[in-house]
């Protein structure tokens, strides 16, 4: 068995949408082997339809903050994953990271309409996190 | 505090997925709210079903038969919970708006339609009574589950790597093979 939970760290802009999302995904699926973190290169908030999203399919993300990643450069990672394009090209190096990867997903508070289809735009986003978080960290081989 | 939701998933819904769906609602229903489906509908529910879950006073007799799509995709699920071997392999291995899937598997109580209503009705019972178990037993425990789930899980990721690492081993045996001067040695991927 593992010893120690793998650290994993989400990056998107404004940590507020992708970024918690996967936080929450990684945290539910395997809270015990991963460490799940998330952070920003500026910080916002939480959006609240991030919140509702994840809340619809029974993961609480409501007490998780927007943060930047300053705090985390000089930390040790197993993985580093940017989850948006913009973070992806903008991102310093994380010199502690034994892998960097970048996962690309629509950026859903971009999404126009009502407030359910923005919902159901950030529900698709979040069950295609899942998706990626569940294929390459939870089944994947580290 | 908001009801969680619950889907009970079977191939055609008419037996084992509505006996879960009656048990949940009647042991658990101010906690959760309880939906079943199933993947190719029945025009009815089976009247063993009906009757088998009258005998524990829980009426059912109003649930019908429905599929995947009525629910899927339009409402997120806390659960999803798969109750026949037949589902759980026709069914795709990612949903929507689904955070957490379980398998709990039970025996088809139809697995030969011609037998007597009574011999049928004394199935039912027995999958009726196994099902209620299973739910009294997460509503009471419901870490234990989880646990059994990431257990799971990890014993087939392992399992995975194992089969990754044979096939990476025979490959690095196959290279060991090729003569010196073969061609195909150079162009060998490398192996990680």
């Amino acid at each position: 068995m593992m010893t120690e939970k793998a650290r994993v760290l989400f990056l998107c802009t404004h940590n507020s949408a992708r970024s918690q999302m996967a936080e929450g995904w990684l945290r539910h699926l395997a809270g015990d082997r991963f460490e799940a973190m998330s952070a920003g290169t500026e910080a916002t908030r939480v959006r609240p339809l991030a919140v509702r999203a994840m809340e619809e399919i029974g993961i609480d993300i409501s007490g998780q903050e927007s943060k930047t990643l300053d705090r985390y450069l000089q930390e040790p990672f197993d993985h580093v994953i940017t989850v948006c394009d913009d973070a992806n090209e903008t991102c310093p190096f994380f010199p502690g990271a034994q892998s960097r990867l970048h996962w690309s997903f629509e950026d859903p508070s971009k999404a126009e309409g009502s407030e359910e289809e923005r919902l159901a735009v950030f529900g698709r986003v979040r069950d295609g996190i899942r998706d990626r978080v569940q294929a390459e960290l939870v089944n994947g081989g580290g | 505090m908001r009801k969680q939701k619950v889907l009970f998933l079977c191939t055609q819904n008419s037996a084992r997925s509505q006996l879960a769906e009656g048990f949940l609602r009647h042991l658990a229903g101010d906690r959760f709210e309880v939906y079943s489906a199933g993947i190719d509908p029945t025009d009815e529910i089976h009247p063993c079903a009906v009757e088998a879950m009258s005998e524990v006073g829980i009426d059912i007799s109003e649930q019908y038969p429905k599929g995947l799509g009525t629910y899927l995709g339009k409402m997120g699920f806390n659960y999803l919970i798969i109750v026949c071997a037949r589902a759980e392999e026709r069914c795709p291995k990612s949903f929507p708006g689904v955070g957490t899937t379980f398998s709990w598997v039970f025996e088809d109580p139809r697995r030969d339609e011609e037998i007597p209503y009574d011999s049928m009705l004394e199935r039912f019972r027995e999958v009726r009574d196994e099902i209620e178990l299973k739910i009294r037993n997460w509503l009471e425990h419901p870490e234990q589950e989880l646990k059994k789930l990431r257990e799971e899980r990890e014993r087939e990721r392992r399992e995975r790597l194992a089969v990754t690492r044979w096939e990476a081993d025979e490959q690095a045996q196959r290279l060991e093979d090729l003569p010196e001067d073969c061609q195909e040695r150079h162009h060998f991927p490398v192996l990680a």
